[in-house]
């Protein structure tokens, strides 16, 4: 049984048994991970404050038989601005569950893990379309990009008022949709900003200020995609949406 | 071979506990089993007498054997200032450093959003008709000091501001008799960032 060093950004954690804790991490060079930090709850603990979501930091890992264990843990950035209101809170949530839900452990995608950093930089900014932006990046670079220029079902081009399906795969002429009786309209704001999302670099996301219905309008549809590719419900989302009405 | 059913079937209720492992569990049924019928029924007591005589008391939602609490009901306890806490364990930790003469409230946990807790989840419906029933003046937030702690104190602020009271959250440092040199970075900020005149 092995050491291994990683540099890492904490997903999520969760109590083990006393005093310990599972850690959900998404690490650089070999992907997510689940590490138990020993006795991390405890309040002399110098591992509890350091592996808060979504602190990045560099760790030794101990190969064990079952779960590896992490130690050594050193901040490289612990994110303070984002644990700072409560707005940022529920973007960096909302970001944090896809990047878990989207990938399978051990897997790595050292490009998924520059997207989250890069997304953690712009919420941190209190850039808007920053978890937007994520979204659609993390399902174009996982295999489940949305088709948003050609319709999927007769390959002609979309333009203007367009539906969205996403058992299709994305943006389809409204007269094409039948297919699909859950398909619901996409304007044609949302689908611009969509298609500038898939590409964008994060300079040009720190630019975007788009409205805010066509902000939650792009929300809908690309969380309510994620959900269907995989298979899953997203529960930060919801969560986000109760604590803003106030 | 497997274990004779009545043992088995402990082992199983055992094992569903916090903490207890299948192992754990063995040990623990086997200590049962060389119990003295009186022991093994005084233990069978003290179960159901949870079941029976605790609740959770129907003003701060802390655990009890009467409601309302021996806190919620003392005259001598201020209902000018009320501590919010995640936990009932909170309450019992807060008690025993006998500082605090005011009253709780128990949420029933914090905003998690990744674990899809939301408001509506905790008792912070409750907190506020507290709060709306007037004689407050001010409310402590004590929950955990981690991101769903943090969140839940934001939360609560927003809400409990423009009623007019007073909101301040615990304070966060280092544990007492520590050494600055071996704490965490993180505690260590956040006690910088909390400094005192003196
Ligand atoms: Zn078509
Ligand atoms: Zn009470």
């Amino acid at each position: 049984m092995g050491l291994y060093k990683i540099e890492a950004i904490v997903l999520r954690r969760r109590n083990l048994g006393e005093a310990d804790r599972l850690v959900t991490v998404l690490s650089r060079s070999r992907g997510k991970l689940v590490l138990v930090a020993r006795g991390a709850r405890r309040p002399r603990s110098r591992l509890g404050g350091r592996l808060e979501p979504p602190t990045r930091f560099r760790a030794l890992v101990a190969e064990g038989r079952t779960l590896d264990v992490v130690s050594q843990v050193e901040v490289l950035d612990a994110h303070a601005v984002l644990r700072s209101d409560l707005e940022r809170m529920g973007s960096t949530a909302v970001v944090l569950e896809m990047a878990d839900r989207a990938l399978a452990d051990r897997h790595p995608h050292p490009d998924v893990y520059g997207l989250l950093r890069d997304a953690l930089a712009l919420l941190g900014g209190g850039h808007e379309c920053a978890g937007l932006w994520f979204a659609a990046r993390l399902l174009a670079l996982t295999g489940h990009r949305p088709t948003v220029s050609r319709c999927p079902a007769c390959g002609q081009r979309v333009r203007g008022a367009a539906s969205w399906s996403n058992v299709l795969g994305g943006c389809v002429h409204a007269t094409c949709s039948s297919a699909d009786p859950r398909a619901v309209p996409a304007a044609p704001g949302a689908m611009a900003l969509l298609r500038f999302l898939l590409d964008a670099q994060p300079s040009a996301v720190r630019r975007l200020v788009p409205a805010s219905s066509v902000r939650s309008s792009v929300a809908g549809l690309l969380f309510g995609y994620a959900e269907a590719c995989w298979e899953t419900r997203l529960r930060s989302p919801a969560v986000v949406r109760a604590l803003s009405v106030v | 071979m497997d274990y004779p059913v009545p043992l088995a079937r402990l082992i199983d209720e055992l094992s569903k506990m916090p903490t207890v492992g299948p192992k754990t569990a063995q040990r623990m049924a086997f200590y049962v089993m060389r119990l003295t019928t009186e022991e093994a029924q005084s233990l069978a007591d003290a179960i159901l007498g949870v079941k029976a005589g605790m609740r959770y008391c129907s003003v701060c939602f802390g655990i009890t054997d009467t409601d309302p609490c021996a806190i919620c009901s003392n005259p001598a306890r201020s209902g000018a200032v009320l501590c919010v806490v995640e936990d009932p364990r909170d309450v019992i930790a807060l008690e025993r450093t006998r500082e605090f003469r005011g009253r709780y409230h128990v949420l029933g946990g914090a905003i998690s959003p990744l674990d899809g807790v939301g408001p509506d989840d905790l008792k912070i419906a409750e907190l506020l008709s507290r709060v709306r029933e007037g004689g407050v003046t001010e409310v402590i937030v004590a929950t955990n000091p981690r991101v769903e702690g943090e969140a839940t104190a934001f939360y609560l602020a927003r809400l409990l501001k423009p009623l007019g009271v007073r909101v301040t959250r615990i304070a966060h440092g280092l544990p007492v008799g520590g050494d600055l040199e071996y704490a965490d970075e993180v505690t260590l900020a956040r006690a910088l960032e909390g400094r005192r005149d003196l």
